[in-house]
């Protein structure tokens, strides 16, 4: 079928607008800090067999597994959905990440169909889903402590919404008034899509339409053809693994062997650990998340706002593992950890087909820290949750940045001046961790040194990794030192474990020292 | 319209340096010279100075206001003096790590411009202070000697920027530091005065910004000062505002979007003087588009960045996006034709321009008669077709299309990215693109604005008198602003009253009575604006309504209308206030007819036009050779000597008194 190379790129643009008005949209309406300031939220089109037409570049660990999403929660409902209708899930082993992570989808009905012919989805982290401790993400065994659990169900019938569902909902997490409003503007962002989509049916035309958008996805193959073809053909292999899952000593594997063959590539995880006991689970969708990042990094510099096709790829997972969790195990960690991981396996692998290109390990962890209590002087509850950065993984031409977040988030820091008015908390120390970037031809990043004293009891939770195994190096270059946690004390440091649940006192502190990135090539 | 006397007498000249053209706009009484001059990149001043001699000779100027670029091209081109930054003990690498995200979401390597910042110029000192203000650990004479010591043996540092942890709330140890370094002699920027803002590293970004361009900006107006003959040196600033050359020299970060700013400005004055309150600003030059919309007065806010830099101080919000006329036409490796974000910039230029090899958008309107190949700048720039025939002949070719689909395409591609662009300034924000008017001005604006405006329903493009020389007009006629704030973070509750925070703003005052008083001459008819950030407890964003006894009610309202909805029962929080000092908008009615070359409109030249599938004839006019009261029908191109306009078959232009173009629908 022949295509308009014009045409082609001017709906590539309208339809990524279309995404990109939405997530400004869900922006702008939202409540949380989470979804305004930090932006963590995602917005896509797909056509009706749940392939990714089009997205608004926003973080990284949403892309690539909304469409499972998609699939999986139509799959049940196929035959009952009405144009009107508006899904919920964030079960995470239905195309889902972790449970604070809801999707909203809306399937779009064209005059004349029985089926839908698109869908528009939402994704927004939530700032609290319920569960065991403030922010959803505690230190448990079994995802019944990590929140409420949507299955795929209707929260909108026929442009009905099901507010006694809402309500319901709403009732067991811990902030109901910024979860309602949050909920709201992913309905309104869902809503704004089906408008601007149906504004360019009018402009268009449906024929054209559905055309272009086969079109497109048929560019989109392409484009990641070209990625694959660009890696010399061959089979690779890498293992790194996560130092503990919280509640066991012992390393947790991942273990890729790649199988790159002209335009096709095959990653298989299978060899990978299996499920474990602590919060460290990876659904299967969070795997292909992380190969979406991979490639689209690979891919052409210059191109605004491209989307990978996952037609050329096949991924190959053991399920039940670390990297294909199943009901009930606990994945509230796998989402900010394991994907990290994930990542330095890929490129661990990748680095051996394209020496040049890919960097060393990056700090390779979120290196998450929740608190909360009851704030004396303010006289009410507290609750904070932050991501600190680390180092860069240095590359062939460049060093690593120092603290930054990178690979799978992106999301900003919370001003020190702002923690200190809203919390019973004094940061300390806030600073680069010098000697923490593995040396070479090109150092690593360095490491953040973050301090905070607490001045009231306080509940804390740690949720970090590369505590124990460090960031690699590449060709020659050393790996990043390794973070570290310590409780300070009347003055005594206290090393503390990786992940982490502890009740802190008045004139405590907690030091976070995150792992620099590795080096690359051998130092003269 | 009535006639402001100081008008009469004064000989006030606006100057826009950018970077192909200085364009300089003389106002004196009710008339208006309009001159151009090329840049001069090595010694911008350069081109100022033989632009005014041509100008005026050696009259002597009263008024001189300036749209520099030197701030901006220090910044961009990483070419600032050398910063000791002082802060905290324990927060040393706050401007390295900033807000600990990369500009990059999918690239494998971070950064690659320089910092603004060695690590070698960090300094500290052993104080702290609460959010409340409260001295938690006291800053003593011995500290500050010991760091005077430290500071003494770094002799290669140009100035000093200090920013401490909390002096937002108390800027005590921030002045003993200031008054203690004054005697090394070199320029000093306290964050408490810069940016008494909550935030530490946006106010820390733009205390050391200011240190890093001052020294600069203090270089550059002093060779000016000397060399040109004028009572007032005035600077235009990213509000929108001027400012004397003296405090422009000390707060040089005030400066940043100087240019564009002038052609908002241009644009807004224009825009008021025919009646219009809503317009969308719409500037397409060479390398990239700057878009505002006004409705009403212009704004400002305080959340931009320069350069990936955060810029937390008021500013015109200009959203810019890398689509101009040297824009190159590109193919992807899945097939797909792309236009940008890369420019051929000035040099080489279009592929017609004869030294480049790229085929670029101003190509494809040569090859399709947008463009009259006669050329640029009143034929001193020819364009050579011939030239833009091979490259777009090779693309076409890759592309499997004509050569005319091609060049429409490249054109339908750029209308595309444009559209989205001015979407994402009014739909994207709660504004309806239809009740607005497209204000085309820049030297490519106008042979894009009419397809761009058909597409959203803007129903009349404006293009106005002079449109290549909009900026330096717009800089000549804005009065006198500053701008002061200060973060006070005070909870709304029974006993917090408008009277309380009233209170809170006569220290605003007091700093503006005293830059007045510095001014030398105190700018006329001054007036005061008032305004607080407000946000319901809890939120991160905060949003500015005007102060007055019912500002909770307005912030209640804006809220609504801005997010959809409000919290009925949670506590409300005033973060920063703001006070705006200004002089009076000038007025300016030049007088009419202009000096017209001809009494009835006739092309001097046409040829065939393809367009929508149809053939037709299309015109050539000079524009200052149609009179006021013409009427014309699309396909007609209208040149100039720095624009071009493009009126498509289905649109119709008018001619108004003032020889402003107006084109909208059949």
């Amino acid at each position: 079928m022949s295509f308009s190379p014009i045409k082609l790129e001017i709906y590539r643009g309208l339809l990524t607008a279309l995404c990109e008005e939405m997530g400004e949209k869900l922006r702008r309406v939202s409540f949380s800090p989470n979804i305004r300031e930090r932006q963590d939220f995602s917005c896509a089109l797909f056509s009706d067999k749940g392939e990714m037409v089009a997205q608004a570049a926003h973080i990284p660990v949403h892309l690539g597994s909304m469409g499972l999403a998609v699939t999986e929660a139509v799959k049940g409902l196929q035959s009952s959905l009405r144009s009107g209708d508006v899904l919920i899930t964030n079960d995470p082993f239905q195309g889902g990440t972790h449970l604070p992570d809801i999707t909203l989808i809306s399937p779009i009905f064209l005059p004349g169909r029985k089926r839908p012919t698109f869908y528009i989805a939402t994704r927004a982290h939530h700032v609290d889903v319920g569960g065991d401790a403030p922010g959803s993400m505690p230190l448990s065994n079994h995802i019944s402590s990590e929140g409420i659990y949507i299955r795929p169900t209707k929260l909108v019938t026929a442009g009905k919404i099901n507010q006694r569902l809402i309500t319901s909902l709403a009732k067991q997490v811990r902030l109901p008034t910024e979860f309602k409003a949050d909920l709201n503007s992913q309905l309104a962002a869902n809503k704004n899509g089906e408008q601007r989509l149906t504004d360019i049916i009018h402009k268009y035309g449906v024929r054209e339409l559905c055309r272009y958008v086969n079109h497109l996805l048929d560019y989109e193959e392409r484009l990641t053809r070209a990625v694959i073809r660009g890696i010399p053909d061959g089979s690779y292999s890498f293992a790194d693994q996560l130092d503990d899952d919280g509640f066991s000593n012992e390393p947790v594997h991942i273990a890729l062997q790649l199988e790159i063959s002209g335009e096709r590539a095959i990653f298989d995880f299978s060899a990978s650990s299996d499920e474990t006991q602590g919060p460290v689970n990876a659904t299967r969708s969070i795997v292909w998340t992380c190969i979406t990042y991979v490639m689209r990094c690979l891919m052409h510099a210059t191109l605004e706002s491209p989307t990978l096709s996952l037609r050329p790829i096949s991924l190959i997972t053991k399920k039940p593992s670390v990297v294909d969790a199943t009901f009930p195990c606990p994945v509230a960690g796998g989402n900010v950890e394991t994907s990290q991981r994930i990542v330095d396996v890929i490129l661990g692998a990748l680095a051996q087909a394209l020496p040049k290109e890919i960097p060393a390990a990056s700090c390779g962890s979120m290196n998450n820290i929740a608190l909360g209590g009851r704030d004396p002087f303010r006289k009410r509850p507290f609750a904070y949750y932050e991501t600190i950065g680390g180092g860069m993984g240095a590359a062939a031409d460049t060093p690593g940045l120092s603290g930054v977040h990178t690979h799978m988030t992106n999301t900003l820091n919370t001003p020190i001046e702002v923690i200190e008015a809203e919390h019973p908390l004094r940061v300390t120390e806030y600073s680069l961790r010098h000697g923490s970037g593995g040396q070479g031809r090109h150092r690593g990043g360095l490491g953040i040194c973050r301090e905070f004293e607490f001045l009231c009891a306080t509940e804390v939770t740690l949720l970090t990794e590369r505590r124990r195994q460090a960031s690699y190096g590449l060709a020659g270059g050393k790996a990043g030192k390794p973070g570290r946690n310590y409780l300070v004390r009347s003055g005594r440091r206290r090393l503390l474990p990786s992940k982490v649940n502890l009740r802190v006192k008045t004139g405590d502190r907690i030091r976070m020292e995150t792992p620099g990135g590795g080096g690359f090539g051998k130092s003269d | 319209m009535p006639r402001h006397q100081s008008f009469t007498e004064c000989l006030k000249i606006g100057v826009d340096t950018g970077g192909t053209f200085t364009d300089l706009v003389v106002i004196q009484g009710q008339t208006i010279r309009h001159h151009k001059v090329r840049s001069t990149p090595h010694n911008p001043a350069e081109a100022v100075v033989r632009g005014l001699r041509e100008l005026v000779g050696r009259t002597p100027i009263d008024q001189l206001i300036h749209g520099s670029t030197v701030a901006t091209n220090a910044l961009l081109e990483r070419k600032g003096a050398q910063v000791a930054f002082i802060t905290t003990n324990g927060f040393q690498d706050l401007i390295a790590i900033g807000r600990q995200n990369r500009q990059e979401l999918y690239s494998f390597i971070g950064a690659t411009k320089p910092t603004l910042l060695k690590r070698q110029n960090q300094f500290t000192v052993d104080e702290r202070i609460s959010y409340q203000g409260r001295v938690l650990k006291a800053l003593t004479a011995n500290k500050v000697k010991a760091l005077l010591q430290e500071l003494k043996q770094n002799k290669r540092v140009d100035a000093y920027a200090i920013c401490l942890l909390s002096a937002y709330a108390n800027s005590r140890h921030e002045k003993i530091l200031q008054r203690a370094l004054n005697q090394l002699g070199k320029p000093i920027s306290i964050s408490s005065e810069i940016l008494p803002e909550y935030r530490e590293y946006e106010r820390a970004v733009a205390t050391l910004l200011n240190a890093y361009l001052s020294p600069v900006m203090r270089d550059y107006l002093d060779s000016l000062d000397k060399s040109v003959n004028s009572r007032q040196l005035h600077i235009m600033q990213s509000n929108g505002g001027v400012i004397s050359a003296a405090r422009a020299q000390e707060e040089a970060i005030r400066t940043l979007l100087s240019g564009p700013a002038g052609g908002v400005a241009g644009a807004a004055a224009v825009a008021q003087q025919l009646g219009l309150g809503k317009i969308i600003s719409f500037d397409m030059g060479g390398t990239s588009t700057d878009l505002c919309l006004i409705d009403g007065a212009v704004p400002t806010t305080s959340t931009n960045s320069v350069d990936g830099i955060p810029v937390s101080l008021p500013m015109i919000p200009i959203h810019t996006i890398g689509a101009g006329g040297g824009s190159i036409a590109w193919v992807d490796p899945g097939g797909a034709l792309q236009v940008g974000p890369h420019s051929a910039g000035a040099y080489p230029g279009p592929a017609c321009y004869g030294r480049g090899e790229q085929m670029t958008i101003t190509d494809a309107h040569l090859y399709l008669n947008r463009l009259h190949g006669q050329g640029l700048l009143g034929g001193t720039m020819p364009l050579n077709k011939d030239k833009a025939r091979a490259p777009l002949r090779k693309l076409a070719a890759t592309l499997k299309v004509s050569m005319r689909s091609c060049a429409e395409g490249i054109l339908a591609i750029a209308n595309a990215h444009m559209e989205n662009a001015i979407r994402v300034i009014s739909t994207q924000k709660g504004y309806d693109p239809r009740e607005f008017t497209l204000v085309s001005f820049g030297g490519c604006g106008s042979l894009h604005a009419c397809e761009i405006a058909k597409s959203l329903g803007i129903p009349q493009v404006l293009v106005p008198n002079n449109p290549g020389t909009l900026s330096a007009f717009g800089m000549a006629i804005s009065p006198w602003r500053r701008d002061y704030s200060q973060t006070v973070l005070l909870k709304t509750a029974k006993n917090l009253t408008a009277k309380h925070i009233q209170k809170r703003f006569q220290q605003l005052y007091k700093k503006a009575h005293a830059d007045i008083r510095r001014e030398g001459e105190v700018p006329k008819d001054l007036s005061f604006a008032e305004s607080v950030d407000v946000r319901f407890q809890g939120q991160a964003y905060e949003i500015n309504v005007p102060f007055s006894t019912g500002f909770i009610r307005s912030f209640k309202q804006k809220h609504q209308q801005h997010y959809g909805f409000i919290h009925k029962s949670q506590a409300i929080e005033v973060v920063t206030l703001r006070l705006t000092a200004r002089g009076r908008q000038q007025l300016f009615q030049p007088d009419f007819p202009m000096r017209l070359k001809k009494s009835i409109a006739r092309p001097f030249d046409q040829r065939s036009l393809k367009y929508d599938k149809r053939d037709y004839t299309i015109r050539y006019y000079e524009r200052d050779e149609l009179p006021p009261g013409t009427r014309l029908k699309g396909p007609v191109v209208v040149c100039e000597y720095s624009a071009t306009t493009f009126v498509p078959p289905g649109f119709k232009l008018r001619v108004d008194p003032g020889g402003n173009l107006w084109i909208s629908m059949s």
